[in-house]
């Protein structure tokens, strides 16, 4: 199992430097610099100057390689729109509300989803499965700022019961962790559902009860163990999905999380800002997939210990 | 055919039904009874509808400021959908936001058709590096996230139609790509298939009459769930204002707007909102209707 | 005292538009200490109705009975704590497939001592000990190791012992077997019934082994119950069942097991001409992956070595072994569908090794192949008619009237109805199916027919089908056949030489009559040995060789007993014994 893990390792690593790469150059070989805005008319002679001082006349391999040596040790350069800080400071700041409000939803809805999962697979056709399979629908084909639409609308707007944005106080919190929450929970209550379904068919569940063990067992020793893989592997995708809905919900909260900084770093063309941003997402959806896939290697005694028949 | 081992064979023999059923028929059967795919079709087929009839029965063109002194007008006899900020009949607008969505679908979708199948059936044909190779490319597409990558370029490029068609396309290929991948694997190693080899009959044949017949399921399937992916993908960055260009009516775009509006005025976020959901949903439902219909493993058997 | 009581039992499920009838009225009796056998083909409700005894059936299965007791509990009317109480403990199942009885993900000692403290509530550490010993009961020699495998470590005859032992894990007073050896190779077939006999003999339990084999009931019960479509046709003591059948059903099955018993008549002997098909050396090693510390080794895999067949013309020659010994590997060489790492294919005195596709076609004419799984050989999305003519497709015969019109001919003179044509293959049965594959394999006329264990996917009576079947066609057609099977009952009916290979070689060859007659090699005489009765009178105790006694006991030979040249060596090699007769031996000075 241990080379297994050695190599995902270094598959992850090679994938992540890969797209750097490909982000690098898709961002310098656009035409237009940060100062080509109309807001911002500079002389030829100051853009020059400018340009050098930020390393941004060099050939892009050089930039590249000193930007991810620089990156490997921490530095993620200066902040085109701040200069004043460093893209480390300025980021700092923006963790905690994108991390407290993001992994609460994915904590409360996939535990939800999970056990709507469950309650589905188990009573089939009860009013619990058709609500998951409902939930799981809507969840996953409404896109997010549609949903954190319809929350603000009926919550705040109709109901007057939650505020509808900012940053600050608890109760502020509550409509964007449930905007956060529904990918997640759309995402295990159908998996969880259809992975537990296809082990419950499966013929050593009949053996198992032939054996005599009780319901109880048998689904919470047994079934649930055998339906962790697929739900494990389910955990990446749900994850990157998740990771690019912030984007919405913090632009319709009016949250200060990273989300809202990728908008503007984009439209401003802030190249240090925006690529931190890229990669700490592609380093966090590497984490994603590497620990899926320990998971999964894990749990499953194929891998765990080769295939050898004896 | 007579042989002394035919004692008993009366008492043994099967009886079978005497109508014709081809698999099409039992997968038609088993779609129709799922009714949440049934109305995902339906709907589907009015949007379209409506969509290609569009002038038929909207009053103007979707960029006329044809009622400025009625902006932002709520739902009326008169304006089924009200009127939006910029004088605009709200309900053409949204009519036409459906060509935009439904053609943008389309388009997605036969792209990542053009690209998904030849590569999957290469790499499930041929297996071996060839599969490795393209398997470790889906792994990268797979891990980048779409939308964050579909903005850089979209903000580079400065959106627009073409863009967003390509992109989606880029990001929707390799699902095709899998389920023909896996659906070819699972055939090369059939017995028709040896018997075909074992008649001397070419790959190429081989493909021609046993792989491609065989693989048209997970072709509509693929077809078909590549629809909504590329309609959320324009909704999202249209929504972010890098997607389609006003004054084109896009439903993103009008969610966009909407929100500025949606505390008093709630008609500009309600309609288009509505309207994106109701289709994606019905895009899903048929989708995974017609592949749980069309499952080759339960064709008939 | 009665284990098993059931009267007038009818078992339906609930399937899209309408009811399925699985088992219509039958009554069963069962007590302590006795064995019954429950006998059917497929379909005829056999495994549903111990199913329905043990209430291990779905909910979309209505069950309803005027009595249906085990162990003197009510089913039908029992909670689920009571039947789960019994269940594994009072009665205990056994099932076809052993992989599919264990879950993947745990040990096969976790699984057992689960078993154990369920019923019995004993510790940890104690149940693990009974396991242990249970394993070795069923003679599993390295049971302590055993304990911490996962399921699919093990082999298939392997995890069927640990499925027994986990079985009697409680002490049943009733074990149902269910189809238990079916998917094994005879040789392991027959260790597992002993086996389980003298463990019913030990332990005092009663036995209900559900099975389609005739063989298998006459080794192994004391009365019968033969099923048929959901009913009881006939039931009685063994001896009774097989001597005197009274229904047609039993008679015609038993028919069917007793033709293994007649010999194919002498042919005709006509002018030396050419063999049909030549193997010359053929051999065939796959590179295997192990997975090593960091990167991966490579081992050898000798799947066949240096095998050496002649089919002459007109002749059916029978080439059997057990799984693992390279029978099919060979068959599909010959037909050039895999390729030999060495070796030569002769086809009617020409080479055809090395030809490429194209060179190769004009011979795909005359050498045809049909298959295991008449399932998947069949196009699903083809008709019939489509099907079979698809060979005068490829080879661009005649417009597509004639084809259709030749298509629907051959359809008939396989026994099927001309209107037939147009169905698609889900409609039809295993052995119509199968038909369909002959028709499309014979309709060029090839010379060379190569039966991959046609026959091992269908029932009892449809065997007995298709190989009239085949018999027919070939005598008509003057097919040379080369039948690879692991039935020696089959073979003995059908082939005039029979070819035996284990591990990879060739060890016996000889006329049909003879090798039954006067097996030489041990390992043959173990095969046939292994072959279940057909008469309950005949049921004998066995002894089993492990690979290790049969290559001890390799006949060795002096070059002087043995006609013609013969150069000593160290390592077996393939000898004339008599004429005609092959044994792979040692031969000294």
């Amino acid at each position: 199992m241990i080379v297994y893990l050695i190599k995902r390792l270094l598959s992850i690593a090679l994938t992540f430097f890969i797209v750097s790469l490909v982000i690098f150059l898709m961002m310098h070989s656009v035409p237009g610099g940060p100062f080509d805005g109309n807001d911002m008319p500079v002389s030829a002679a100051v853009r020059a100057k400018l340009m050098a001082r930020l390393g941004l006349d060099q050939p892009l391999w050089v930039q590249y390689v000193n930007y991810m040596s620089g990156v490997l040790q921490g530095d993620f350069g200066v902040p085109y729109q701040s200069p004043g800080e460093t893209v480390i400071s300025l980021l700092k700041q923006a963790w905690l509300p994108s991390l407290i409000l993001g992994g609460s939803g994915v904590i409360i809805g996939a535990t939800l989803g999970v056990l709507i999962g469950m309650a589905a697979a188990l009573k089939r056709n009860s009013w619990i499965d058709y609500l998951a399979s409902g939930l799981s629908v809507l969840g996953l084909t409404i896109p997010v700022f549609v949903i954190s639409m319809m929350l603000i609308l009926i919550f705040a707007v109709w109901l007057g019961w939650l505020p509808a944005s900012g940053w600050g106080k608890p109760e502020r919190w509550v409509l964007p962790i449930v905007a956060y929450a529904a990918i997640p929970l759309a995402t295990y209550a159908r998996y969880t559902r259809s992975a537990m379904l296809d082990t419950l068919n499966r013929p050593f569940v009949t053996a198992l009860r032939a054996k005599g063990l009780s319901e109880g067992r048998i689904i919470f020793q047994h079934v649930l163990r055998n339906s962790a893989i697929p739900m494990v592997t389910v955990f990446l995708p749900m994850f990157i999905g998740t990771a690019t809905g912030s984007i919405f919900v913090e632009a319709m909260f009016r949250i200060p999380g990273l989300g809202s900084y990728f908008v503007s770093s984009i439209e401003n063309r802030d190249y240090p800002l925006e690529m931190a941003l890229v990669l700490m997402v592609t380093v966090g959806i590497c984490f994603a997939y590497l620990i899926s896939d320990i998971a999964y290697a894990w749990l499953n005694p194929r891998i765990r210990l080769g295939d050898d028949a004896r | 055919m007579s042989t002394e081992i035919e004692t008993g064979a009366a008492v043994l023999a099967v009886p079978v039904t005497s109508r014709q059923r081809s698999p099409a028929y039992f997968a038609w059967r088993r779609f129709v009874a799922n009714k949440a795919a049934v109305v995902g079709g339906v709907v589907l087929v009015i949007v379209v509808l409506m969509a290609i009839l569009a002038p038929l029965f909207t009053k103007t063109d979707p960029s006329a400021q044809a009622y400025l002194t009625q902006s932002l007008a709520f739902p009326s006899a008169e304006f089924w959908f009200g009127v939006d900020d910029l004088g605009r009949d709200f309900f053409t607008r949204v009519v036409y936001g459906a060509r935009v969505s439904l053609s943008i679908g389309f388009a997605a979708a036969t792209f990542s058709l053009l690209i998904g199948i030849p590569i999957g059936a290469i790499a499930g044909y041929f297996g071996g590096r060839i599969d490795w190779l393209i398997m470790r490319v889906i792994e990268i597409f797979s891990v980048v996230p779409s939308l964050l990558a579909a903005m850089l370029l979209g903000a580079l490029t400065g959106g627009g139609y073409v863009t967003i068609v390509v992109i989606a396309a880029a990001f929707g290929w390799f699902g095709v790509c899998l389920l023909v991948r896996a659906q070819v694997k699972s055939f090369r190693e059939k017995d028709f298939v040896r018997a075909a080899q074992a008649l001397g009959a070419s790959p190429w044949y081989i493909l021609r009459r046993h792989v491609i017949p065989n693989s048209l399921s997970p072709i509509i399937v693929g077809f078909v769930l590549a629809m909504p992916g590329a309609m959320m993908l324009e909704a999202s960055l249209s929504f972010l204002g890098i997607g389609v260009a006003p004054p084109t009516p896009s439903w993103g775009q009008m969610i966009n707007v909407g929100i500025n509006f949606m505390f008093f005025y709630w008609h500009m976020a309600v309609f288009p909102t509505a309207a994106l959901a109701i289709t994606v949903l019905a895009t899903t439902l048929f989708g995974d209707g017609l592949r749980d219909a069309l499952d080759p493993t339960l064709k008939g058997r | 005292m009665s284990l098993v009581e059931i009267k007038g039992l009818k078992v339906s499920f609930r399937q899209h538009g309408g009811e399925v009838e699985a088992v219509r009225g039958v009554d069963l009796s069962l007590n302590e200490g006795e064995s019954l056998g429950i006998v059917g083909e497929s379909g005829s409700g056999k495994s549903v109705t111990c199913l329905a005894l043990m209430r291990l059936l779905a909910n979309t299965a209505t069950i309803t009975a005027d009595k249906l007791e085990l162990a003197g509990i009510d089913v039908l009317k029992a909670r689920n704590r009571q039947m789960a109480s019994i269940r594994g403990s009072a009665a205990a199942m056994i099932f076809q497939d052993p992989a599919t009885a264990f879950d993947p993900v745990f040990t096969i000692g976790h699984q057992m001592v689960e078993t154990i403290r369920t019923h019995r509530g004993l510790s940890k550490k104690v149940a693990m000990a009974e396991a242990e010993q249970l394993l070795l009961k069923v003679e599993i020699k390295n049971a302590t190791d055993v304990l911490g495998y996962y399921p699919h470590q093990l082999s298939g005859g392997m995890l069927q012992r640990a499925m027994i032992a986990m079985a009697l894990s409680c002490r049943p007073k009733v074990l149902i077997a269910d189809e238990p050896t079916t998917a094994l190779d005879v040789t392991i077939q027959a260790q597992i019934l002993q086996l389980i006999k003298g463990l019913q003999a030990e332990m005092g339990m009663a036995l209900i082994m559900i099975t389609h084999d005739l063989g298998v009931i006459a080794e192994t019960v004391d009365r019968v119950v033969v099923m048929y479509g959901g009913k009881v046709m006939e039931e009685g003591p063994v001896e009774e069942i097989f001597d005197n059948p009274r229904h047609s059903y039993t008679q015609s099955l038993l028919a069917s097991l007793r033709a293994g018993e007649t010999r194919r008549p002498e042919p005709v002997s006509s002018e030396p001409v050419a063999p049909a098909l030549e193997l010359k050396n053929l051999s065939k090693i796959y590179k295997l992956r192990r997975q090593g510390r960091i990167f991966s080794r490579y081992t050898d895999f000798s799947a066949v070595r240096g095998v050496d067949l002649v089919l002459p013309r007109n002749k059916i020659v029978g080439l059997v072994g057990e799984s693992g010994s390279g029978k099919s590997t060979t068959g599909m060489m010959a037909m050039r569908l895999l390729e030999p790492t060495a070796g030569r294919i002769v086809v009617d005195g020409a080479d055809i090794s090395e030809l490429g596709i194209e060179a190769l076609k004009p011979y795909r004419k005359s050498m045809q192949v049909i298959f295991q799984d008449s399932y998947s050989a069949l196009d699903p999305m083809m008709t019939l008619s489509q099907i079979i003519a698809e060979p005068l497709d490829i080879h661009h015969m005649g417009t597509s009237r004639e084809r259709l019109e030749q298509a629907l001919g051959w359809l008939e003179r396989v026994g099927l109805d001309r209107s037939y044509g147009t169905r698609y293959p889900h409609e039809l049965s295993g052995g119509q199916r199968q038909r369909v594959a002959i028709a499309r394999a014979l309709i060029l006329g090839p010379k060379v027919l190569v039966a991959d264990e046609p026959t091992s996917a269908l029932d009892v009576s449809v065997k007995a089908q298709i190989i009239g079947l085949l018999k027919n066609l070939q005598t008509q057609m003057g097919l040379s056949m080369l039948f690879i099977s692991h039935d020696l009952s089959v073979v003995r009916s059908l082939t005039d030489t029979v070819v035996v290979m284990y591990k990879g070689r060739v060890v016996e060859q000889a006329p049909t009559a003879s090798i039954f007659a006067n097996p030489r090699h041990p390992y043959t005489r173990s095969l046939l040995d292994a072959i279940p009765v057909t008469n309950p009178r005949d049921r004998r105790k066995r002894t089993f060789l492990q690979q290790a006694d049969i290559d001890r006991a390799t006949p060795h030979y002096v070059v002087a007993e043995l006609p013609g040249h013969v150069q000593p060596a160290p390592e077996p090699q393939l000898v004339a014994v008599a004429p005609g007769h092959l044994v792979e031996a040692v031969v000294t000075r």
